[in-house]
């Protein structure tokens, strides 16, 4: 077998052990090793074992992972975000599907401190999930919601696939981060379309609330929102201020929680006991799996296998429309199985000279590529996000259940791929006025 | 099957309180940082080092028994909810076996990377410190070998016609969320 | 002997394919197209990452690699040394060309007279081709330093221990910050100063986010590197010929990215200029200062490493070393600075002609 053959049959290996039910990460450990043994022999497959899960894993930026969910745990657990909720309830009783509309705010509000969509994801799933379930939301509709809403996370700035883009390809990274922004919102404005779209459609996946409140509860109501602001008005502030970066966010935003949970006396050693192990434990079941799709990357980078897919859309791509086809197609195959940046930092070198020679904006382009990448975050049968999810919320919602949730969300966002390839001036504008 | 795995529950005790207490280490240590940063323009001393050569490496691997307990670990059951009940359960329990070996590969391998490192004496320097990290380099074999382990057992209690899915109320419960928030 | 089948290696980079330091490869990997039959591809970021390439190299999941060696202080503790000490080749003796000094000065310490080197290399499966150094570093700062006076108060994130400590020396703080931060931090703020080359400018997009640079503050470089570390049994596997061809093209690989670096450099300070930002240079005072800053250095790093590092006899390393950076500055600054060739005839001449290449790197 030639190197790319053998890197196909490891791909559709690969699906066959998840198909039958393999955990994911065991999966995603096997079939790497299992190939590389087969294109180089066993000490360099014994080498991606030695090397690449440890280096991995002792990273400074992956920290902000395990604070972001303590944060969003910690918030949880003592209530601070309950009375968010019970606001929005009572403010937004009358919306179809009004908590699920406000956990995409939440969620755009998170993605501007995070880098990342999984650690918004996360942090939106523990926050948000459970205020929707026990409001009698549907789980397909609570979960579909907040992990579609995650993928704001790495399109609205600060990013670091934007920034790895900016880097790889050349193009200004605060364009882009304003591009990324443009993005960003008019998908958050696309998901709260298919909120509102489907609530009307079936009004029971969202009880709507028959409660009327009189302007004095409502401003009461407002006062339980108030930890929730100055938690989130410190952490903004910080970041912007330049008093700590992103990373730190995380750690200083669940410091913060503590200290406000304690200040209303609901931090209790229980609450806090169990916040750190679902910290550690959704940490660790996520990275062994991000791992491996890591490891799986470099997998297909020795093979072959991502030129050779290249190869075959460059030869059918004659015109910039049949590109794009082209790339949406590769994408979505990849963020099948990659998480992001592995897909960016291996396809790009590929996929950016054809672009130019098409005449395509760079700008441009980047912003499709993060935006295409990001869905890849919520398809089966590697969806992170949905992978995040589904360890931060009850045990009883399936990943199947996450995954039918998603549907209709994927569906605007190809909704919004056409767009901005329609009207580029939904990327442009923005980094046009700099 | 119970008293096999209250052998090793002990020990996916004491390594999940590891990774606990380096999740609040992280938390207090970067906040730390931060504030003596701003107040006093004397930021703690080697935190990135830390947080990434030491904090980080505990919470990816050590827990990974502890989650595999209270299964947490994230597989698709697309396909094989349409297979007959006794293939289901044949199948589940030779997969063990897979994850088992798969497991044993990534413990030998981390293992003899971390007993190199530990005989290079592996250290960073960070601000003119110098910081000893190869005993972290175990925490990678420790935590794939004792997931590697509990797969084992799993693997045994299913040849054995016992539950593969013991659920006794111990000591690791003090992590475990058993209702919504508490107000 | 059988027939003549092309050998096919994998070059690992670590590094983007808009980094000059990719380019370099590209053009090693065709001038052994045309003199060899080795076939060698050369993967960006996608193979591995700076921090997996020596494990990679070791075991064979690249055969030749790029590779930092302050990354790695324990594993390449005697490594470290020279790339310590080079902020002897940006002061004292004036160098026309300090960059293909401080490669030469650490080439011949490494291949010739550093037994202890190469008891390294050798448990590390590795065998050391050619060095490297990124020059002309300057501070990239959104609140300007015009004076070394200046750098008291800021806060300043440094890419090597020489230059933190010449920022602390004169009352800054070091900030630790991970590669990828640093462009938000200095867009936020965090941080008022990086100490980088002025190519980083464009190449990372600093340009953005900052007001100033003040060129050649401290003016030193980064010489850590084997810009061609190779596995060692691929080594075993070449021919002698194949050997000899490798190892110079490996030094003129260090020469070619020394040379593009320097281009782009200029380029960065054109393009500060275009877009009507500061670029400060630095005065002959200042420079005085760097000179007496390194003069006090010496004996720092030379305790640092006999303390911390745990090495043997460092004084009589160092003092080699030293001697090999004069020696170095007297050769190169005969030299033209744009000819590679001249710099590359040098290194043969006093390097490479004196490897046997059918036992180095192999017993
Ligand atoms: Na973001
Ligand atoms: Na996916």
């Amino acid at each position: 077998m030639t190197n790319v053959e053998i890197g196909l049959t490891g791909l559709a290996v690969l699906i066959i052990l998840i198909g039958l039910r393999v955990p994911i990460a065991i999966a995603l450990f096997s079939v790497p090793f299992a190939g590389i043994y087969a294109m180089f022999g066993w000490r360099p497959a014994l080498g991606a074992l030695k090397v690449i899960p440890y280096d991995f894993a002792a990273s400074w930026e992956l920290s902000s992972i395990p604070m972001f969910l303590l944060m969003g745990y910690l918030a949880y657990h003592t209530g601070i975000t309950a009375g968010l909720f019970d606001a929005a309830r009572v403010w937004l009783a009358r919306l179809p599907g009004g908590l699920a509309i406000a956990s995409i705010f939440g969620a755009s509000g998170f993605a501007a401190v995070t880098g990342s969509s999984v650690a918004t994801a996360a942090a939106m799933g523990k926050i948000a999930v459970p205020e929707m379930q026990r409001h009698g939301y549907d789980p397909r509709l609570s979960t579909g919601t907040v992990a579609a809403a995650g993928t704001i996370g790495a399109l609205i700035p600060p990013s670091i696939l934007l920034i790895l883009y900016g880097i790889i390809a050349e193009v200004p990274i605060n364009k882009l981060f304003l591009g990324g922004a443009g993005v960003g919102l008019l998908s958050a404005f696309a998901y709260v379309l298919v909120v509102i779209i489907w609530v009307k459609l079936r009004p029971d996946v969202a009880p709507r609330s028959d409660e009327s409140h009189t302007m004095r509860e409502r401003l009461t109501m407002l006062r339980k929102v108030l930890p929730a602001l100055l938690l989130a008005f410190m952490v903004f502030g910080g970041l912007f201020a330049g008093l700590f970066t992103p990373t730190e966010a995380g750690a200083v935003g669940a410091a913060l929680c503590t200290l406000i949970a304690a200040g209303q006396r609901k931090l209790t050693m229980r609450n806090f006991r169990i916040s750190v192990g679902e910290a550690f434990a959704t940490t660790s079941a996520l990275l062994f799996i991000v791992i491996g799709a890591n490891l799986l990357a470099r997998f297909v980078a020795l093979s072959g296998v991502d030129a050779y897919i290249a190869d075959v859309v460059a030869a059918v791509s004659s015109s910039t429309v049949l590109f794009l086809l082209g790339i949406v197609t590769i994408y979505l195959v990849l963020g099948m199985f990659l998480e992001p940046t592995g897909a960016m930092i291996i396809t790009l070198p590929i996929v950016l000279p054809v672009a130019s020679t098409l005449g395509v904006n760079e700008l441009w382009f980047g912003i499709f590529l993060a935006k295409i990448l990001e869905v890849g975050m919520i398809t089966p049968p590697i969806g992170l996000n949905v992978f995040v999810l589904k360890n931060v919320v009850d045990r009883s919602i399936s990943l199947g259940t996450i995954f039918k949730g998603t549907t209709w969300f994927l569906v605007a966002d190809m909704l919004v791929l056409v767009t901005i390839v329609l009207v580029p001036a939904f990327v442009l504008l923005l980094p046009g006025l700099l | 099957m119970r008293f096999i795995v209250s052998l090793i529950d002990p020990a996916t005790f004491v390594l999940a309180i590891v990774a606990g207490l380096a999740v609040v280490a992280m938390m207090v240590q970067v906040s730390l940082d931060v504030v003596m940063d701003v107040l006093f323009g004397t930021p703690v001393p080697a935190t990135l080092t830390l947080v990434a050569g030491y904090y980080m490496p505990l919470i990816t691997f050590l827990p990974l028994a502890f989650v595999e307990r209270l299964e947490s670990h994230i597989s698709v059951e697309v396909m094989t909810q349409f297979f007959p009940a006794r293939g289901q359960k044949h199948l589940h329990g030779w997969i063990f076996l897979f994850c088992c070996i798969v497991c044993g590969m990534l413990t030998y391998a981390t293992w003899i990377e971390a007993v190199d490192k530990f005989h290079i004496g592996s250290f960073s320097i960070e601000r003119g410190i110098k910081i000893v990290n190869w005993p972290v380099r175990f925490a990678a074999p420790a935590g794939y070998g004792l997931l590697c382990l509990l797969f084992l057992l799993k693997f045994i209690a299913y040849l054995a016609g016992a539950s593969m899915h013991p659920d006794t109320r111990n000591r690791l419960d003090i992590f475990k969320n058993d209702g919504g928030p508490n107000e | 002997a059988g027939p003549v089948v092309a050998k096919d290696l994998r070059y690992a980079v670590g590094l983007p394919e808009s980094s000059y330091n990719f380019d370099a490869a590209v053009a090693f990997s065709e001038e052994l197209a045309e003199t060899t039959d080795l076939d060698v591809k050369v993967f960006g970021m996608s193979l591995l990452g700076l921090n997996e390439i020596p494990g990679g190299i070791r075991d064979g999941l690249a055969d030749i690699g790029y590779t930092l060696f302050p990354y790695f202080p324990a594993e390449f503790s005697e490594l470290n040394l020279p790339a310590n000490l080079s902020m002897l080749a940006t002061s004292g003796t004036p160098a026309q060309n300090a960059g293909p000094a401080m490669i030469g000065a650490s080439m011949e310490y490494i291949m010739l007279n550093c037994p202890d080197c190469q008891e390294q290399l050798k448990s590390l499966n590795t065998v050391y081709l050619s060095g490297g150094a990124a020059v002309d570093y300057g501070l990239v700062c959104n609140t300007p330093v015009r004076s070394i006076e200046d750098i008291a108060g800021k806060r300043v994130r440094t890419g090597t221990p020489d230059m933190g400590r010449f920022i602390e020396y004169y009352g800054g703080t070091q900030v630790a910050l991970s590669g990828n931060e640093i462009y938000d931090a200095l867009s936020t703020g965090n941080v008022d100063c990086s100490t980088n080359s002025p190519e980083n400018l464009t190449g990372l997009r600093y340009i953005e986010v900052v007001d100033s640079i003040t060129h050649l503050m401290p003016g030193s470089m980064f010489s850590g590197l084997g810009t061609a570390n190779m596995n060692r049994d691929t080594w075993a596997g070449l021919t002698e010929d194949e050997r000899r061809a490798v190892m110079e093209a490996g030094g003129r690989l260090a020469l070619n990215a020394w040379e593009i670096l320097k281009e782009r450099n200029e380029a960065g300070l054109a393009a500060m200029e275009d877009e009507g930002k500061e670029v400060i240079q630095i005065s002959e005072d200042d420079k005085a200062k760097i000179t007496a800053f390194v003069e006090q250095d010496y004996p720092v790093v030379t305790a640092q490493f006999a303390e911390q590092y745990g090495l043997e006899n460092v004084e009589a390393k160092a003092e080699m070393i030293k001697g090999l950076v004069e020696k170095w500055k007297g050769l190169t600054n005969e030299v033209d600075g744009a000819d590679i060739q001249a710099f590359s005839d040098l290194y043969v001449q006093e390097i490479y002609s004196k490897i046997d290449t059918s036992t180095y790197g192999l017993e």
